[in-house]
């Protein structure tokens, strides 16, 4: 691990930290995909 | 950052892009088993009242077939007496029907007679016809002859009403004359003044009696012969005196005959002779023809 630097300087972000967004964008995108399945069920799991 | 921790960062992307991925494939394709457990539910139902309801109508079906099942066979057993008895109907109608044929050829030959018959009547009636239209040219023709027939007694009819009337004119004429002739003394009946026209009959009789004048001359005399023998008004005798003895006679005068019965007559002296007197006896005749 990197040592850190003083507290004021923020890291430069940097391509995973847009990889990162995806995985964000795809969970929450992949989560309103099964509550509309669930949706349609009422919301009752059995 | 590390070289694990890019990995796990690439690796969590990968992983998190398959979870899109699937939970957008399963919302995509997904079947909604809830809803079609629902609907066979409802179709399970609904096949559950309609096989109750079959196995109803088919009870009330049973029931009803097994009602029509006896009467049926009632109706059957009534039909099969009824065969019974139409049987013996058909046995009845064959025999009428054997008889009905046989009347069928005795009228059928006299319908044939019959057609034979009318055959000929038809062509007599042609011929009939034919001299009926001869006839009937004839009657036209007669009947203009009759018209002209009565067009001649018309005028006949007339110019016969025309004579009657101068027949009656002359009647009356003629009996105004009868009576002026009759006034006169003369003779009115044709057959008399034929007669007296004629020749007298050749008659001989004797005088009777005798009438004279202031003059003492014989004027009338009465003769013994009349109208039976054949004498009229205005015939004229020779009155003669036969002396047997001397076979000889003497004419005494003419008279003519004024009045006359049937065997009398009354003669007036026309032409006396001086050779004699007329007296009864003389014999009077008409043979002389002087």
């Amino acid at each position: 691990m990197s040592p850190r630097n003083s507290a004021s300087e923020d890291p430069t972000p940097d391509v995973y930290v847009g990889l990162l967004f995806v995985a964000v964008a795809a969970l929450i995108t992949g989560c309103v995909f099964l509550a509309l399945e669930l949706n349609s069920y009422g919301w009752q799991f059995n | 950052m590390s070289y694990v921790g890019k990995i796990l960062v690439i690796v969590q992307v990968v992983l998190s892009l398959l979870f899109m991925t699937f939970a957008g494939g399963v919302f995509a394709v997904h079947q909604n088993w809830r809803k079609k457990y629902e609907d066979s539910q409802k179709v399970l139902v609904d096949t559950e009242k309609n096989f109750k309801l079959a196995q109803e109508e088919a009870v009330n079906a049973k029931r009803e077939f097994e009602t029509r099942l006896s009467e049926e066979s009632q109706k059957a057993q009534k039909l099969q007496a009824d065969v019974t008895g139409l049987q013996a109907t058909v046995t009845d109608l064959t025999q009428q029907n054997a008889l009905l044929k046989t009347q069928r050829a005795t009228q059928t030959g006299l319908a044939e007679a019959k057609a034979n018959e009318a055959r000929f009547r038809q062509e007599e009636s042609e011929k009939l016809r034919i001299e009926n239209g001869k006839l009937q040219a004839k009657v036209n023709e007669l009947a203009g002859e009759s018209r002209e027939l009565k067009d001649q007694i018309f005028t006949m009819d007339v110019a016969y009403k025309t004579l009657n009337g101068l027949y009656e004119s002359s009647l009356s004429q003629m009996a105004y004359l009868k009576e002026v002739v009759s006034k006169h003394g003369m003779e009115t009946d044709p057959e008399v003044v034929a007669k007296m026209k004629a020749p007298a009959p050749p008659v001989e009789g004797l005088v009777t009696h005798l009438r004279k004048s202031k003059s003492n001359r014989v004027q009338f005399v009465e003769i013994s012969i009349g109208s039976d023998d054949g004498l009229v008004k205005g015939n004229e005798l020779d009155v003669v005196r036969v002396f047997d003895k001397e076979k000889r006679s003497e004419w005494l005068g003419r008279i003519r005959v004024a009045d006359l019965g049937p065997d009398w007559a009354v003669g007036e002296v026309i032409l006396p002779s001086k050779n004699g007197i007329i007296q009864e006896g003389d014999n009077v005749t008409t043979k002389l023809g002087l």
